[in-house]
């Protein structure tokens, strides 16, 4: 990356402009990239619009019609109590993405002040926090999941916090090692000279030239994060019964899954459209970011 | 390394002893009364200060004493004797499997590169990493219990037992390698020593076995030891959907049941499993690699020239 936002005034804004355009612009040429954008910008627009959109009440419990197989009247069939799959997995588009998403922020956003705070001074802090994310990566990140969700509770909150706690760990390892990169750049020596607080190199010239892996590394993780979530959700300590998350619609199907197969597949294939969705924006968006990397 | 698994001891203990949730209410269940509950806590030792505790912990640990369940009141540490083992073994079966096929497939995809067999490695590995890991599961079970009937869809018992946990514990870790081994084979395939390699005409075979692979190993060999940590957390969630009696399905109950010190003891053993395999894939690394052994030397040797200097 170029190193222009050291350059102070309002050409900082045009040229910042152009750098994103470029970046667009070659995110474009790259066919599953845009493939996997449209399929999440579709599904980003079903988690909003997903409860107007929906044929039935999602949670309108209906035994007469229990347990039906796919049909027009019921585009995904019925559960065990008679509610329309197709409508809940719509409203549960929603709660997946909130989870995946509030719990890389929560990830991301300790990773990036632990991690700049770690490679900026480096030195004894740098050590303490190495030492910890050191500790708490020898454990494995599904079983500390899920013994942070066994300890919070379940709920869609809970699931968040276990999933975001365990991921700042990962985090401040990127942020810590792409801070390390610029630390011995010209601009922030120039930035210090000039009597620039420490956080504000931080914030205003180290963190915008160091940004991009973070990126990447947040659209990914919202994958691996429903994907955890959804464990989580069928061990019983993720999101609970009447919420439709898609998850909790895999596992409550488990147990029809030999008369009612489609009651699992169904949300299962959904959330494998959604990570795979967010795999090939990711992997583009790396290659765009860094054109260097791209063979 | 043991330093290290202090810690994490220490760390899970005080995640515990911070959680909410009360040893004596669990034990009691609903024949709680304030005055048994004071007893109980005194006869855990929960009514001491948290160091007091931790060391108690500690030292009966030294012993490999977990403590009791507080649901059952068995051992811990018996239950966990016929337990640790059938983890293991879906955790080194698994982990077997993901070597083997995922290397395979990076392989065959970086030497097709751009070629068909290539774009099809690729598109596997980006479904299996989109997979949830119990959503492949129960797709095992309906097809290959439900539908076709070979293999049975829970339990324990022989070797079939074992086949679809095993399979659906690997796929994710088969993906994440296929793409790894694939990168970093092509990293290596356009060297010179490959170029001389095929110029002094061994057979393309050799090539890739005996001259590429080797060299791109480091990358993959770090991507099978983190995958370890992936099927050992992988296997809590499948032994649940396989209904297999191990350290996962154990721990999961724990956590359902509130049963904190056997959370805490499935958690350890765990961590430690992962930190000691860890650390054999670091000696395997080194005795791959000559120049990660003479790295270790190197800085052997700058540590001694270090100290006398202080001296």
């Amino acid at each position: 990356m170029p190193e222009n936002t050291a350059v102070m005034g309002s050409e900082e804004v045009v040229k910042k402009e152009n750098q994103v355009l470029a970046v667009i612009k070659r995110l474009s040429y790259n066919k599953s990239a845009m493939a996997g954008m449209i399929i999440f910008a579709f599904i980003v627009f079903i988690a909003i619009f997903g409860e107007m959109l929906a044929p039935y009440n999602y949670a309108t419990v209906d035994p007469v019609n229990a347990l039906q197989a796919p049909s027009l009247q019921h585009l995904f069939g019925t559960d065990n109590l008679g509610r329309d799959i197709f409508s809940r997995v719509l409203v549960g588009c929603k709660w997946s993405l909130l989870i995946g998403v509030g719990a890389q922020i929560i990830a991301c956003g300790g990773g990036i002040i632990l991690g700049c705070i770690s490679g900026f001074f480096g030195g004894r802090v740098d050590q303490v926090i190495m030492r910890c994310c050191d500790v708490i990566q020898a454990i494995p990140s599904v079983l500390l999941n899920i013994c942070l969700a066994g300890i919070l509770g379940p709920g869609v909150f809970n699931t968040i916090l276990a999933m975001g706690l365990t991921g700042i760990t990962g985090g401040t390892r990127l942020m810590r090692s792409s801070i390390m990169t610029v630390r011995k750049k010209e601009y922030l020596e120039a930035a210090s000279s000039i009597n620039c607080s420490n956080s504000r190199s931080i914030i205003m010239h180290a963190l915008p030239n160091s940004f991009s892996p973070m990126i990447v590394s947040f659209t990914m993780s919202i994958g691996s994060g429903v994907i955890g979530a959804s464990g989580l959700t069928y061990l019983g300590l993720g999101v609970q019964a009447p919420n439709p998350e898609w998850g909790a619609l895999v596992s409550s199907g488990r147990n029809y899954l030999q008369s009612a197969p489609y009651m699992t597949i169904i949300p299962g294939i959904c959330i494998m459209i959604l990570v795979l969705s967010l795999n090939l924006f990711g992997d583009g968006l790396r290659d765009a970011l860094d054109p260097k990397l791209k063979k | 390394m043991i330093p290290v698994i202090i810690a994490v001891i220490i760390v899970v203990f005080t995640l515990l002893y911070l959680a909410p949730g009360d040893a004596a209410s669990v034990i009691l269940g609903s024949t709680y009364t304030e005055e048994a509950a004071v007893q109980i806590r005194a006869q855990l030792g929960l009514d001491q200060p948290y160091i007091v505790q931790l060391g108690n912990y500690l030292w009966n640990l030294c012993h490999l004493d977990f403590g009791e369940s507080w649901v059952s009141g068995v051992s811990v540490a018996s239950e966990l004797s016929s337990r640790v083992p059938r983890t293991l073994a879906i955790g080194t079966a698994s982990i077997i499997i993901t070597a083997l096929a995922g290397i395979l497939l990076g392989v065959t995809a970086a030497v097709n590169q751009n070629k068909w067999q290539d774009t099809v490695s690729m598109i596997l590995a980006l479904l299996g990493t989109s997979l949830p890991g119990f959503f492949f599961a129960l797709l095992l079970v309906l097809v290959f219990s439900y539908n076709l009937g070979w293999l049975p869809a829970y339990g324990m018992g022989g070797i079939r037992y074992y086949i679809l946990p095993v399979l659906a514990n690997s796929v994710g870790g088969i993906a994440m390698l296929a793409r790894q081994t694939r990168s970093s084979m092509l990293e290596v395939i356009h060297s010179d020593y490959i170029t001389m390699a095929k110029s002094k005409g061994l057979k393309p075979r050799d090539v890739i076995y005996q001259h590429t692979l080797p060299n791109a190993m480091i990358p993959v060999l770090t991507t099978i030891g983190m995958q370890f940590a992936g099927v050992l957390g992988g296997g809590v969630i499948i032994e649940t959907v396989f209904s297999i009696p191990g350290v996962g399905y154990y721990l999961v109950t724990g956590c359902n049941n509130r049963d904190y010190n056997v959370v805490m003891a499935c958690t350890i053993v765990i961590s430690v499993t992962f930190s000691i395999v860890m650390l054999l894939v670091d000696l395997l690394m080194a005795a791959v690699d000559p120049r990660i052994k003479a790295q270790f030397a190197e800085s052997a040797l700058k540590k001694k020239k270090g100290g006398k200097a202080h001296a």
